[in-house]
This record gives structure tokens, C-alpha cells and sequence, in this order.
């Protein structure tokens, strides 16, 4: 509307391309790729940026925007790092660190992808009362509560914390137990969705991963004052929540893996390739939660189901669903392309997009599907098929995915 | 919603859970998810206090309502306390071609028969 595109310089070779529309304006928000980077003023929307973001440009704009300055760096801790590579004069190295925030290499990727951590993040974010992923659940099951105050005082606007929760009554940020404390008396709120959560106590090691989740989950909900302009998960109106969209969940996770590497002390050298050292540590720590909670170790399966499928030499995976349509164009007259196991289910795209996926049925079957996929049910404990889901393993989406298409009779 | 309903009678509890089940048959023929769940919600809160207050079996005479998708949710709620006779009624609504109410019947059939069903566990007024 009002040319802020200006920010993105089209003639800085410096900075390192990263491909066709990777980096856009939306909304009220400067993304790269899915990923919001920044709020903008509301109002300026399809401006497809094909141009990587510098960070010192993207801070120029913002002071250009809320008159004052902006640390980016100091909300997003790998954005941190680019601004670290800035400040020494390696533009190039601070391009590819951002770079591989937004889109990691595909070694990372498909370790992400099947390391489960997502589903975690993602899981956690319906917070519909599944117990497997619901990061509450561990809360109340090491006797914490969440204690997330959207009256609790922070640091006034202009103050270099500015809009960091403070003191209040005793209890402040840097707390005993990040943003959450031991109730006085054990007592809960009394909500009618409170989990049945056992009684068992968290080990010392459960403990500390809790801390560090809910450590996770502060650094990205932590957008300050009035005119944050980091958008990330969150805001001041509304409670901290966990991420609710897979582009979400990865800034997430790469964020607190990068405060646990910050924690350990041991930050990628120089001209170390930046990503082997978070993938490494990545796996421990899936390792590790595994471990902790075996619950969990069913997502780890996916990988090995996926390729079992993609053995399968008919078998044509996509990148995404219009890519899918680009090949096999409409499904027909009052017919639609469903998808076995649902796109967001939060598999990867191929594993979703994929011949052995889709199936074309008529429209009403396929509404018959939705619904009996999204209907709770007393039998699940008040969950849809949807949500009871959640954190399942490829293969359980894909026998639920079925079953659904033989009661409606879509399937023989 | 149901921070009343522990000053609501039993008879009181149940007749609602009927009129409820009523209302979902309608917006689930409709496939209408959003009032659906709504009333689901309220009707699964009343399911379990009335199964807090070891009460659940009074829906059992509901098995015979006329109204198929009374006969499908009280089953789907029963199917702790009577098994039997739960299970035949979900087979008799699982034969029902064409509508929705036969879907859910044999999905709920299912989960119960693969044990995922999410079960309430013993009363806590019986243990």
C-alpha cells in the first residue's frame, strides 16, 4: 500500500539469495517463508519479497515504522547469532544463519522430521486434553501450574528489558522454576477441562526438561510492550501458547535448542557447518526424551514406515498439495481429492502429498469423512478422531485414515 | 454449562441428555460439527456426573428411544455399564445405510471392540 517493500534492497550482492519468494510481506507480518520474522503495519499484504531479510535492514524499517530502536536479536536467539556474524562484519556467514532458520538443510529437515520433537511442540499446542502431548499434563504432574498472569507488571517501554515480566508479587522472570510455581496448597483452578493426570512425581530429569520447555515456550512469547514488533507465538493480550503450526514449531524447537546450546556453552565455530552440531545434539536429546518419556517413542517410527511406502515404484510424492493438482489435475465433477491421513496431521509434506495418500472420492463421502474424522466422541474420552491422534504414529494415522473411508463406504 | 448441574436431579440430568441427543442427531445429519460439539460438550459433562453419582444406568431405558441417535449416544455412554446390550444396539444402528447415525454406530463399535475406547474407570461413589 505504502511501498514499504523499500526495506528489501534488490542490488545488495552481499547478501546471500535464497531463492524465489522465500520471504514475504502477510498481514501484518514479515515472513520468511511461513516464518514470521517481523510485524509490520497492518494493512500491506501480497508484496512477495524474493529476497533474504538482513537483519540491520529489517531494524531499520522497524524504527522507520514504531520510531525507536529494535534488538531483533534479543527475542529470537538464533537471530541472535546473525546479528552476532553482523556485528564482526560476516554479512555472508549472518545471511546463511538466517537462511537456515527459515529453512534448514534437508539433513536437519529430515531429522526434524522424524525426531518427533515437532509433534511435541505441535501436539502440545491443541492442548485439547491429550494427555500424551499436553506439556500442561507434565506440569501438573510434577505438582507445577502454569502461572502465566496477563496482569503480572513488566518493564515499561523504552527500558532495554522492556516488556519482560518483572518482580510483581516475588515471582519473576528469572523465578525458581521459569513461569511456573509450586501451588501453596495443591489445589488446581477447578477447570472442567483439567487432565487426570496421575500422581506420579516427575523425576529430577523430567523435572529439568519441563524447565527447559517452558523456558522454550517464555523466550517465544515474550513480544514486548505495546508495539512488539516480533510476532512470534503470542502476544501481550493473549496467554503464552505453544506453537500451533509446523513453521511455528520449528522456530520453537530451533530456538531452544539454541538456548540449550547456549546453556552448554558450546556455540558452532566459526567455519563449522552451523547445522551438524544442532543436528547432533538434536538426536540426543530426542534420545534423551525417549527415554524420559517413553509415551512418546511411537513417533519415532514414521521414518522407517515412510520408506517402507516410498518403495513402492508407481509411488510420485509432492512438495506440496497444488503440486499434486498440477499432475492430476481437478478430481472430477462432485469429486474431491482426500487425503488418507489428514495434511495437518503434521507429517511431512511428501509423506502427506503423495499417491499412496490421496485418494479421490466423491464430495459427500468425503464430508462424511470430515466429520467423523472432527466428532468427538464419548468413547475417546470426549476427543475427535482428530485430536486423539495427535502424536500418533504414521501407520495409526493411516489405519484410522482407512477405517473412516470403509464406514462411509467411500473404501471397499 | 456444568457447574449447575450437580443441583440438577437425575431425572432432570437425563431428560436433557435426551433432548441433547436429539438436537446432535440433527445437527449431525446435517453435518453441522460447530453446534454439534457445543452440545456434545454439555451432554458429556452430564454423562459424567451422572456417572460420578453411579447414576449412568438410568440412561440404559434410553437404549429403546425412538430416536436413533438417542439410542447411538446412550450407547456410546453405557458401554461400561452394560456391555451387552450396548453392543446390540450398536450393531442394530451399525445396519443403518445412508446416514450418519450408522457411521458412528459402527466407528464407536469399533473403538470399543479394538480396546482404545477411553473408559471412566470404576465409579468413584462404588469404590
Amino acid at each position: 500500500m505504502h511501498g514499504h517493500t523499500r526495506w528489501v534492497s534488490r542490488d545488495r550482492p552481499d547478501f546471500a539469495r535464497s531463492g524465489p519468494e522465500r520471504c514475504w510481506i502477510d498481514g501484518d507480518l514479515i515472513r520468511l517463508s511461513h516464518w514470521p520474522v517481523g510485524g509490520i503495519r497492518a494493512g500491506v499484504r501480497g508484496k512477495p519479497v524474493p529476497w533474504l531479510m538482513d537483519l540491520r535492514v529489517l531494524e531499520d524499517a522497524m524504527r522507520e515504522v514504531y520510531g525507536r530502536d529494535f534488538a531483533l536479536g534479543d527475542r529470537a536467539p538464533l537471530l541472535q547469532l546473525a546479528a552476532d556474524a553482523l556485528a564482526d562484519g560476516d554479512r555472508r556467514r549472518a545471511a546463511e544463519i538466517a537462511d537456515a532458520i527459515a529453512f534448514p538443510p534437508p539433513e536437519f529437515k529430515s531429522r526434524f522430521r522424524d525426531a518427533g520433537l515437532r509433534y511435541l511442540a505441535w501436539g502440545a499446542a491443541h492442548n485439547r486434553g491429550n494427555p500424551r502431548v499436553d506439556i500442561d499434563a507434565w506440569l501438573a504432574r510434577a505438582g507445577l501450574e502454569s502461572k502465566y498472569d496477563p496482569d503480572q507488571p513488566r518493564v515499561p517501554r523504552g527500558h532495554p528489558d522492556g516488556g519482560q515480566w518483572t518482580g510483581g508479587n516475588g515471582a519473576g522472570r528469572d523465578g525458581a522454576v521459569g513461569n511456573v510455581a509450586i501451588p501453596e496448597d495443591g489445589a488446581t483452578d477447578g477447570s472442567d477441562e483439567e487432565l487426570d493426570t496421575g500422581d506420579e512425581p516427575l523425576t529430577e530429569e523430567q523435572q529439568r526438561l519441563v524447565e527447559i520447555f517452558d523456558d522454550a515456550r517464555k523466550d517465544l512469547t515474550d513480544a514486548s510492550g505495546e508495539n512488539a514488533p516480533l510476532v512470534l507465538i503470542g502476544g501481550d493480550e493473549k496467554p503464552p501458547r505453544f506453537p500451533r503450526t509446523k513453521r511455528e514449531a520449528l522456530a520453537w524447537l530451533a530456538a531452544w535448542l539454541t538456548e540449550e546450546m547456549k546453556r552448554r556453552g558450546s556455540f558452532p565455530g566459526r567455519n563449522s557447518p552451523i547445522w551438524m552440531e544442532i543436528n547432533d545434539f538434536a538426536r540426543e536429546w530426542v534420545n534423551r526424551i525417549n527415554r524420559i518419556f517413553p509415551e512418546f517413542e511411537g513417533y519415532w517410527e514414521s521414518a522407517k514406515e515412510w520408506e517402507e511406502m516410498i518403495a513402492d515404484k508407481d509411488f510420485r510424492d509432492f512438495n506440496s498439495f497444488e503440486a499434486f493438482k498440477r499432475k492430476y489435475k481437478s478430481a472430477g465433477p462432485f469429486r474431491d481429492w482426500h487425503h488418507v491421513v489428514e495434511q495437518g496431521s503434521g507429517f511431512s509434506k511428501k509423506m502427506i502429498n503423495n499417491t499412496a495418500n490421496i485418494v479421490r472420492i466423491p464430495r459427500g463421502k468425503h464430508w462424511d469423512v470430515v466429520y467423523a474424522m472432527t466428532k468427538p466422541r464419548p468413547e475417546l474420552g470426549g476427543l475427535s478422531y482428530r485430536e486423539w491422534l495427535v502424536g500418533r504414529s504414521f501407520s495409526e494415522h493411516m489405519r484410522v485414515g482407512l477405517d473412516v473411508l470403509r464406514e462411509v463406504k467411500a473404501l471397499k | 454449562m456444568t457447574k449447575d448441574l450437580t443441583g440438577r436431579s437425575i431425572e432432570q440430568l437425563v431428560e436433557r441428555f435426551v433432548e441433547l441427543a436429539i438436537l446432535m442427531g440433527e445437527d449431525g445429519e446435517a453435518g453441522l460439527n460447530r453446534p454439534y460439539t457445543r452440545k456434545f460438550r454439555e451432554q458429556y459433562a452430564i454423562a459424567n456426573e451422572l456417572w460420578s453419582r453411579s447414576a449412568l444406568q438410568t440412561l440404559l431405558p434410553s437404549l429403546e428411544h425412538e430416536n436413533p441417535w438417542v439410542r447411538y449416544l446412550s450407547a456410546a455412554n453405557c458401554w461400561e455399564i452394560d456391555r451387552e446390550r450396548t453392543e446390540a444396539t450398536l450393531e442394530a444402528l451399525g445396519e443403518i445405510e445412508f446416514w450418519t447415525v450408522g457411521i458412528e454406530a459402527r466407528i464407536s463399535l469399533r473403538i470399543f471392540r479394538s480396546g482404545d475406547a477411553v473408559l471412566r474407570g470404576p465409579s468413584p461413589a462404588r469404590s
